[in-house]
């Protein structure tokens, strides 16, 4: 995951991640590096949110 | 009282008696109108554009080249004609003339509708979205995705209009972070066209922008008309950055909205392109919230399930291993009971066979005594006999004795 990937692909990675944990097939290795995973993508989301400052420009 | 002193003001500061309010000049317009028979047609001819119904009445602007005139066919008339006017529609009118005093404003009040055909501009129309069509303008494959969230949106409208304020505050109601660039253009008029066209190729230049949109306010049908002309609408459909055009009312659909990516009704929907912060940095609270929870759980259900594999795993030693010492003390316990047995069995054999030789003994004794007695018996039969013969001697001798005894006393 970018800053370039879209927003909906990063939410449809964490809801993938929460169903792989929620499914309870992964091994504690795997549900740490999965929740370290999405952690990431919830931050770059909440970084891909300052899209700008705001401004209006007359042209 | 008021409008005397104003007059009398007025003619004091004009210099001049002929002053009038606009409100006494309305009234003479009104009543020269009236005055006037050779204003009074059977039919006028004309287009029915701007059509719309409010309080069960019907307004419409009914034009012919550049000229238009506002018509009204009030609720209790609407079933005297045949026809009702719609837009597109060319028809021939009848009716009062009446000129509204407040606004200045002369209107037709509609006693009939008669149908003539489709109108001089719905023929336009037509032949400018054929034109669009055959250039596969119109069709939905080559519609761009607009962003999901775009940094900077350009827009081209008029820059005084009420339709770019509300652009812009529908906008930032919903995303207050975006960048916003305005691209002034007038939206009617005769510089209407290319200002929009350059408006919008600029913006399309600007690498910067994300999303173009195109809006104006509503209007007469005929003001609108310009966002159906083909080179304005050939502009925004071949443009690199993804277009939403909103024109007019929520009833009003032009050619510009039917090529671009994306169409909004009003300036205030143009806010639907941008997604909500607030709703975002909730969707995100919460996948993060269901996160921690899955992840959590998982850790919990992992653990438990450890927790009970090495419960069962102790168990299952221990059991066996208890198995494994039961089988021992059940082996040994019986090896010993079969060596106690074993010696039990050769002391109980031993004791037996010296029981059997003890009896064999005492009877062996028995036998001896017997014979013991046998002889001890004989030998005293014989002796009992011996002195039974002798007694019997005796006692014979003796009765004898007696008998000779008495027979010599008898004698």
């Amino acid at each position: 995951m970018t800053q370039e990937t879209p927003i909906s692909d990063k939410v449809d990675r964490i809801e993938t991640i929460v169903e792989r944990l929620e499914n309870g097939d992964v091994s504690l290795e795997e549900a740490e590096e999965l929740h370290e995973e999405g952690q990431t993508v919830l931050k770059e989301l909440q970084e891909d949110l300052d899209v700008g400052d705001g401004t209006v420009i007359e042209q | 009282m008021a409008d005397a002193d104003l007059s009398q003001q007025l003619d004091t500061e004009l210099e001049s008696d002929d002053i009038v309010t606009v409100e006494a000049l309305n009234d003479e317009i009104a009543a020269a109108i009236e005055d006037l028979d050779n204003l009074n047609h059977d039919y006028i001819v004309g287009d029915v554009s701007s059509c719309r119904e409010a309080n069960g009445h019907i307004h419409f602007d009914l034009e012919y080249g550049s000229a238009s005139i506002h018509c009204v066919l009030f609720g209790f008339r609407r079933g005297w004609s045949t026809v009702e006017p719609e837009s597109e529609m060319q028809v021939a009118v009848q009716g009062e003339l009446s000129y509204y005093e407040a606004q200045g404003s002369c209107s037709i009040l509609v006693t009939d509708v008669v149908d003539m055909g489709e109108s001089d501009y719905s023929q336009t129309y037509a032949e400018n979205k054929q034109l669009l069509d055959n250039d596969g303008l119109l069709d939905d494959e080559r519609k761009q995705s607009l962003p999901e969230l775009p940094a900077t949106i350009g827009i081209v409208t008029s820059a005084d209009s009420d339709a770019r304020v509300d652009a812009v505050t529908a906008l930032y109601s919903r995303y207050p972070d975006v960048d916003i660039k305005i691209q002034h253009a007038s939206v009617q008029g005769p510089n209407a066209l290319e200002e929009l066209m350059s408006g919008v190729a600029t913006l399309d230049e600007d690498a910067t922008v994300d999303v173009i949109i195109v809006t104006r306010g509503g209007g007469a049908d005929k003001t609108l008309r310009v966002f159906n002309e083909t080179p304005i609408c050939r502009v925004i459909a071949n443009t690199d950055t993804p277009t939403a055009v909103g024109i007019g009312h929520e009833d009003d659909r032009t050619l510009a909205d039917e090529v671009a990516d994306h169409r909004f009704m009003t300036p205030t929907h143009a806010g639907e392109i941008v997604p909500e912060r607030a709703a975002l940095e909730q969707e995100i609270e919460q996948l993060s919230t269901m996160l921690d929870t899955a992840y959590q759980t998982t850790i919990v259900n992992q653990l438990t399930a450890h927790a009970t594999a090495l419960d069962n795993a102790y168990q299952s030693t221990v059991k066996a291993r208890l198995q494994e010492l039961g089988a021992s003390l059940d082996h040994a316990a019986e090896r010993h009971i079969e060596a106690d047995l074993l010696s039990l069995e050769s002391r109980l054999e031993t004791a037996y066979q010296a029981l059997q030789q003890e009896k064999e003994h005492e009877e062996e004794l028995e036998e001896t005594v017997e014979e013991v007695r046998d002889e001890a018996e004989t030998e005293a039969q014989a002796k009992i006999e011996a002195t039974q013969r002798r007694y019997r001697l005796v006692i014979a001798g003796l009765i004898l004795l007696v008998l000779i005894l008495a027979g010599l006393y008898i004698l």
